[in-house]
């Protein structure tokens, strides 16, 4: 059966290629031009992948012959306090990237809703600018309004409430919030930007019955726009999650982990044992428990907010 | 049909991960290629000649970006002089440099001469992986062992295994003392009524003075974790500790342990300097480079550093500042620093001979004054050089009486590779009241056996 027998003459041709009818044997060539594709990504994503899960069984320097260690490099990670502290900081920090900038997303989506704003498109710019600028840049920005004699403590001097100032990034009580805020900061605008777009989706026709129906601003909000933006929060909570779990530029740039172990995360301590300290095989089981944290939670979040027709 | 797709994306999977997990333990197909035996040794300094017979070659060269006002100088006079031979460098951060020479060194297409640095994550690791030359024959036939403290060489020597270094083959050569000592303000300590301190004692009464007179007694800046928990406990050690056993312990002694009556001793003292208010408010959220500059621009009486930190201060004011290292109880001088950060060849450079000339020029008399042009302080010309003020002045003059009389301590962090961390994180909270002295000495013991008894991946 091949496509030479079938030909008929012309254009007879094109019907008659097969593979494409239900219940025919299938045609490996077609699969052919999956190929290049394939390779791009097996070499670049399933190789890493897999070596990375390969070499968390080993103790290994990145150079020198590695040694079989088993599953001892979980057990380390799971049982070293600094390393599991870290994963309790990324917990932390999905709260600062995900939950806070969802909620004011949202806020602003539903007075957006509601009252009429001039230069919409300028105030969305500038909302969503965070989201473009390199991390670097945000990272020295924040480091400056953080100081000790950064604006932010100028400010609290000038109301009378200098004794609050400190060097945010610097005191165990507030490093981590305060991190974490520069995070909520770059991230609102990206669920902003998501949210305005999925409410220009919703009917018009169910606003104006809910109006007639005599319904409040947040009734509104509760009963149409917070469903009809299922689909978006869900798209908003995966990226931003996943951006809170791997959490490494800002870090590196404000803290590097510091005071103490009191903003360090997983992807931090990745980086360093991979590169820095060359303990391949710990940092390769970081990596992996992480990985299945992003899993764990992206999947449970999908699951929680899906569409349910 | 959906079943075969499944069935066909499965095998594809199956047939990479297979692919991916028949090879044996990492690491193990790129054994060393690079042999003992494969490099000529030299008697005496490489000949123009004989760098000539290369041909038209590339030297490639691997360095951190503090060298770049040196190397600039250098490498014209170089090419001059072998004109067969183009040099291409390569300058990275510090940061960048460290997490990358390592792969660079161990690649088919190696750097002829990078920088490194001691210790066991960069410097142990080229020596296990037969990454680079050893350099005792150039050392000899460049006269570099003459009139300098033969203990500056410690930090580069290292057994053949790469597990143990302090004695065995010199492996990297450095080209400016780095001594850590103490920076005073002159105008602050004049109108203090303070004179330079000598010793800890000395130090201590005048941090006190300073506090009281309203100053900011030491200058710090400790956003990365560094310098408090490795420069100024290593300068404290070195008052309380003998540079002996220190280096037993830095170096991997079997029984040696941090727990020594000196690191205690010490330990306490930066911790009653934390609880005195010696150093500036939120110098945990201020980097080293803010506060060297603040301390330029004359915020603090004393910073604790190394000439490494000179070359700014000296460029902002060369005559505000001086520089003293402290003598023990003995009188000798004693204070954490090296030769300087090291130079490797690679053991696979085809052009060793150009390269060995390279280093010869870098590191020669010839070279000192322009080390000293940056306000650096050469290893060799150390006396003959002119400086760039006052404070340059200070730390050649002090350069001098520590080779004379003195002795390296080597950097607590080179014990292990997360050793940096460790000591960072846990001076934080020493001072912060979040560990005690006995918790902190803990922590770092603890961090030296796990390495040592190889059960760290």
């Amino acid at each position: 059966m091949t496509a030479s027998t079938v030909t008929v003459a012309g254009r007879g041709v094109r019907s008659a290629r097969p593979g494409r009818r239900p219940g025919q044997r299938l045609v490996w060539r077609n699969y052919l031009y999956l190929l290049p594709g394939f390779a791009f990504y097996a070499v670049f994503t399933l190789v890493p992948i897999v070596q990375t899960i390969r070499y968390s069984f080993y103790n290994w320097d990145g150079f020198t012959t590695a040694t079989w260690v088993g599953l001892q490099n979980y057990i380390d990670a799971i049982t070293d306090p600094v390393t599991r502290s870290t994963f309790g900081h990324s917990l932390i920090f999905i709260f600062f990237y995900a939950a806070l900038p969802t909620a004011i997303g949202l806020l602003i989506v539903g007075i957006m809703n509601r009252v009429r704003i001039r230069f919409l498109t300028l105030f969305r710019t500038v909302l969503f600018l965070p989201q473009i600028l390199a991390t670097v840049v945000i990272a020295v920005a924040w480091r400056w309004m953080y100081a000790q004699d950064g604006p932010i403590n100028a400010v609290l001097r000038l109301v009378g409430l200098g004794h609050f100032a400190r060097a945010w990034l610097g005191d165990f009580a507030t490093a981590l919030p305060a991190v974490g805020l520069i995070g909520t900061w770059t991230m609102y605008g990206l669920c902003m930007v998501l949210f305005i777009g999925g409410v220009q989706k919703i009917p018009i026709e169910l606003y104006e019955a809910a109006r007639i129906d005599g319904a409040g601003a947040l009734r509104e909000f509760f009963a149409i726009t917070l469903p009809g933006l299922r689909g978006e929060i869900s798209i908003a909570l995966v990226l931003t999650v996943t951006n809170a779990l791997r959490n490494f530029d800002i870090i590196w740039n404000t803290t590097s982990g510091g005071p103490g172990t009191s903003t360090l995360v997983p992807s931090y301590l990745i980086y360093r044992g991979a590169f820095v300290t060359r303990e391949v095989g710990a940092a390769a089981a970081a990596s992996v428990l992480l990985t299945l944290l992003i899993f764990g939670i992206t999947g449970a979040l999908q699951t929680a907010l899906r569409e349910r027709k | 049909m959906k079943r075969t797709h499944r069935g066909i994306v499965a095998a594809a999977l199956a047939a990479v991960v297979g692919v991916v997990l028949a090879g044996c333990a990492p690491g193990s197909s790129s054994t060393p290629s690079g042999k003992d035996t494969d490099f000529t040794t030299i008697t005496k300094p490489v000949t123009a000649a004989q760098v000539a017979d290369l041909g038209d070659v590339t030297l490639k060269i691997w360095a951190d970006a503090g060298e770049k006002d040196t190397l600039d100088t250098i490498i014209g006079t170089y090419e001059k002089s072998y004109s067969n031979v183009k040099v291409d460098v390569t300058y990275k951060d510090w940061d960048d440099l460290m997490s990358t020479v390592v792969n660079a060194m161990a690649s088919d297409n190696p750097p002829d001469i990078a920088n490194g640095n001691q210790g066991f994550a960069t410097m142990g690791t080229m020596v296990k992986g037969k990454m680079i030359r050893p350099l005792d024959d150039f050392v000899k036939a460049y006269g570099l062992d003459q009139g300098v403290p033969a203990s500056g060489f410690d930090s580069y020597r290292w057994n053949d295994a790469g597990t143990s270094w302090g004695t065995g083959s010199i492996v990297g050569v450095g080209g400016a003392t780095q001594p850590l000592g103490v920076f005073y303000n002159k105008a602050k300590l004049d109108k203090l009524g303070l004179k330079p301190p000598q010793t800890l004692a000395d130090l201590e009464a005048d941090l006190k003075v300073a506090k009281a007179g309203g100053e900011i007694p030491i200058q710090l800046g400790n956003s990365d974790q560094y310098p408090l928990g490795s420069h100024l406990l290593g300068i404290l050690i070195d008052m309380f500790a003998t540079p002996d056993e220190v280096n037993a312990w830095i170096a991997g002694g079997k029984g040696t342990t941090f727990d020594m009556p000196g690191v205690q001793k010490a330990v306490k003292t930066l911790q009653e300097w934390g609880d005195a208010g010696y150093f500036p408010a939120g110098y945990d959220g201020t980097s080293l480079d803010e506060a060297v500059a603040d301390y330029a621009k004359g915020q603090g009486v004393f910073f604790l550093g190394g000439s490494f930190n000179g070359s700014t201060i000296a460029k902002t004011d060369p005559n505000g500042f001086g520089f003293t290292l402290l003598q023990n109880d003995s009188g000798k001088y004693v204070t954490t620093g090296t030769f300087g950060t090291p130079w490797h060849i690679s053991s696979k450079s085809k052009v060793q001979p150009a390269a060995l000339a390279f280093l010869g020029l870098l590191l020669s008399k010839d070279s000192a004054q322009v080390y000293a042009d940056t306000s650096r302080l050469p290893n060799y010309g150390l006396a003959d050089v002119k400086p760039t003020g006052a404070m340059h002045e200070a730390q050649l003059k002090a350069a001098q009486a520590f080779f004379a009389n003195g002795d390296f301590v080597g950097y607590l962090d080179w014990a292990t590779p997360t050793m940096q961390a460790t000591l960072g994180a846990g001076a934080q909270e020493l001072l912060a009241g979040k560990t005690t002295p006995e918790g902190f000495i803990q922590r770092v013991q603890k961090d030296w056996s796990d390495y040592q008894s190889g059960s760290k991946g």
